[in-house]
């Protein structure tokens, strides 16, 4: 089942690029967004859960239109990624974040700016959260912390 | 897209913030006075058109007397600035339209009007003259109508047709010699200001292009300005394969501290034209060195780091020890910063708290006060370059500045205004302002009003009040990271998201109660990621350094813009 869906999904994006192809002009933008996005949701669908060994893709958390993509200069995308936690606990909405960021930062081909925001009304202090994870300091330095470098490893590494 | 739509909106609203009855006044003086031919034109009354005149020199006969009536009641006096709109793309003669002009400007003299008035002709009398030249009627025909009598009352048209003869196109065309054509554009020396070269508002508030259109030209002349205004001189690989935090300068501007993720501290020294490194301290932290501060006297180096300690280094020639480790924060220290008397040191840190520390003769440290005004992680603390007083940026959105009162420290001033985490602070060289920028995209300046100030400002008791008196928005498309207000030329750099770094400045005729700022530089890829942090060169003019996550560090030299 999976692979059929993984298939019809290659399939889509294939027509959709040779159709893009045919076009000229503007109408490509959107194509490359397209697959920009699609490049980064295959990046972070593979990511796992912090507390359940499902992967976020499997338990809903992200989906393929949670991520957005925009182009800032040629060459320089800015990401947007809107996520729902499964859980409305605090520390966890947090982590996945940082899971995401983490992954994209070391796994993402082309130059981009990330932002990182949990889907509105999925939580109650979701602004907060927002703000927390966007704040590369606080970031680098959670990063920093070894137990939490530890959780976040093991869910980004890669399926074998 | 972004940073250029920005820079664009950015010039906009500069161009807006001007007093606009000076900046009309300049382009008038600049636009007509160039307009007109030189000689006997000159005695034209307005519209004063050359073109007209040279159109009709030869086809019209020489206007004989006026009749006395007219003399007796003349015509309204003529607008003095010339009405323009759109002009298409065969109008030779390309003036600048007015900043503002009552009635509103309908058709440009030379063109045929845009509007449609369903053939009839408009009312605004466009031109009058006593010597009534050149009235033309409705249809554009090149008769001429007497003024006086009767017809002094119907509403006077002039919709020339459009001309092309060669004769127009000669006088009027725009001076061939790039140099006269600069001239033209930037006006007699002084007479410009402070507006940006060759923007003008339309009545529309448009940005519209300079006579000439964009030839070799004017917006790329604008931008070329502001790029060449910042010129990268250097390109360092200060921490390689990690993010380059903070810089610092030392006081004589000789030595530039440089701490980056890779958890050393880096010391430039500047050699024939480049920049090698002098010394790397590298024992000194456990975690990443998020920033670095010279003592005044230039001998010792305080460094700040996520692993909740901060390192004392003492210099010695060229080598450095560390000879203090100050702990108690409970979480990554973010901030420090030495007071310019020497004898203090603050720190602040995630946990909420700034922590005020006080050094002896024998470099004892010893901590005098622990401050907890913050509701969140406090970002960045600066003291006042001539005050005993300390400032604090946090991720609560405020700012609180603290002072010494019987022994201990308090907190007495919170300035809120700023819509999400403040990630920096810089005073100005006199201390009366401090600029502070955001992650809400926006750089706040504000100003001490001290009790009994003549502003009639508020104060509470004898504390001192600080009021917002300038945002700086829209320049920046992500956060500010930083800002630095260089203490010898008062140019504002700032650190953003976008990878660019862009510099400020005050207009100089603006009001110190109401100052704005005008963009003078902007580098849109100044590096590859972030920029989180710029500084400025204590004692060389226009030497600026900074560092981005890419873990590379710039040089640049700025200067001032011709135009400002």
């Amino acid at each position: 089942m999976e692979q059929v869906s993984g298939l019809l999904s290659w399939a889509l994006s294939r027509v959709l690029w040779l159709s893009g192809r045919s076009e000229r002009g503007a109408a490509r933008q959107p194509r490359i967004m397209e697959e920009k996005a699609l490049e980064v949701y295959d990046l972070i669908r593979t990511i796992r859960d912090p507390e359940k060994p499902n992967t976020l893709e499997e338990l809903e958390v992200v989906t393929e239109s949670c991520v957005e993509v925009k182009e800032i200069h040629e060459e320089d995308y800015l990401v947007i990624i809107r996520f729902t936690p499964t859980v409305p606990h605090c520390s966890l909405a947090t982590l996945i974040g940082l899971c995401l960021r983490v992954k994209l930062q070391r796994c993402l081909p082309f130059k981009h700016k990330l932002e990182i925001y949990i889907s509105e009304g999925t939580h109650s202090t979701e602004e907060d959260i927002n703000k927390q994870i966007n704040d590369k300091e606080r970031v680098a330095a959670a990063m920093e912390n070894p137990n939490l470098r530890e959780i976040v490893e093991q869910c980004v590494i890669e399926p074998d | 897209m972004c940073s250029q739509a920005g820079s664009a909106s950015a010039v906009h609203r500069a161009v807006m913030e001007r007093a606009p009855g000076s900046a009309e006044a300049r382009l008038r003086s600049g636009c007509l006075g160039r307009a007109l031919p030189p000689g006997p034109a000159r005695q034209l009354s307005w519209p004063s058109d050359a073109g007209a005149r040279t159109r009709n020199a030869r086809t019209r006969p020489e206007p004989g007397p006026l009749p006395a009536s007219s003399l007796r009641s003349p015509l309204p006096p003529p607008p003095r600035l010339l009405p323009v709109t759109r002009h298409d793309a065969a109008c030779v003669l390309r003036k600048h339209p007015p900043l503002f002009s009552f009635p509103p400007p309908r058709l440009c003299w030379h063109c045929i009007p845009p509007r449609d008035n369903g053939g009839r002709p408009d009312p605004v009398p466009v031109r009058a003259s006593l010597s009534a030249d050149w009235v033309r009627n409705g249809s554009g025909s090149r008769g001429r109508r007497k003024v006086g009598g009767a017809s002094e009352t119907q509403a006077i048209t002039t919709i020339p047709t459009r001309q092309r003869d060669s004769r127009s196109l000669r006088v009027l065309q725009f001076p061939r010699d790039s140099e006269a054509r600069e001239r033209k554009w930037r006006g007699p020396e002084g007479s410009r200001g402070s507006l940006p070269l060759s923007f003008c508002l339309c009545r529309d508030r448009t940005l519209t292009r300079p006579p000439g259109g964009w030839g070799p030209g004017v917006q790329w002349s604008l931008s070329a300005a502001m790029k060449d205004s910042l010129v990268l001189l250097a390109r360092v690989s200060a921490h390689p394969d990690s993010r380059c935090w903070f810089l610092a300068w030392n006081p004589t501007g000789t030595l530039l501290a440089s701490c980056g993720g890779d958890r050393s501290i880096r010391i430039w020294g500047k050699e024939g034209d480049g920049w090698v490194c002098k010394s790397v301290l590298a024992e000194g932290h456990q975690r990443t060195v998020r920033k670095v501060a010279w003592s005044p006297c230039g001998n010792y180096l305080a460094s700040a780091s996520f692993d909740a300690t901060t390192c004392i280094w003492k210099k010695n020639q060229d080598d450095f020890e560390c000879v203090t480790t100050l702990e108690g924060h409970e979480n990554e220290v973010k901030s420090v910063a030495w007071a310019p008397s020497g004898s203090l040191l603050a720190t602040c840190s995630r946990d909420k708290s700034v922590w005020v520390w006080e050094v002896d003769e024998e470099d004892e440290y010893e901590c005098v006060s622990v401050l907890n005004s913050h509701t969140q992680d406090v970002k960045h603390v600066i003291w006042h370059p001539n005050q005993e007083l300390l400032a604090s940026a946090s991720y609560d959105d405020t700012i609180k500045l603290y002072r010494e009162e019987e022994d201990d420290w308090v907190c007495y001033a919170t300035l809120e205004g700023h819509e999400s985490t403040v990630w920096s602070l810089s005073f100005d060289p006199s201390g009366q302002r401090l600029a502070s920028c955001s992650d809400d995209r926006t750089v706040r300046i504000w100003r001490q009003y001290l009790p009994g100030n003549e502003q009639g400002v508020v104060c509470n008791g004898s504390d001192p009040t600080w009021k917002c008196i300038c945002t700086l928005s829209g320049f920046h498309s992500r956060t500010v990271y930083d800002v630095s207000w260089c203490h010898l030329t008062g140019a504002l750099a700032t650190a953003c998201g976008d990878d660019a770094i862009r510099v400020f400045e005050e207009d100089p005729s603006s009001d110190p109660q109401q100052p704005s700022f005008s963009l003078t530089a902007h580098l849109p890829q100044a590096h590859s990621q972030d920029v989180n942090c710029v500084a400025w060169n204590p004692k060389e003019p226009g030497l600026l350094a900074s560092c981005s996550d890419d873990g590379e560090m710039a040089f640049w030299k700025y200067q001032q813009p011709e135009v400002l």
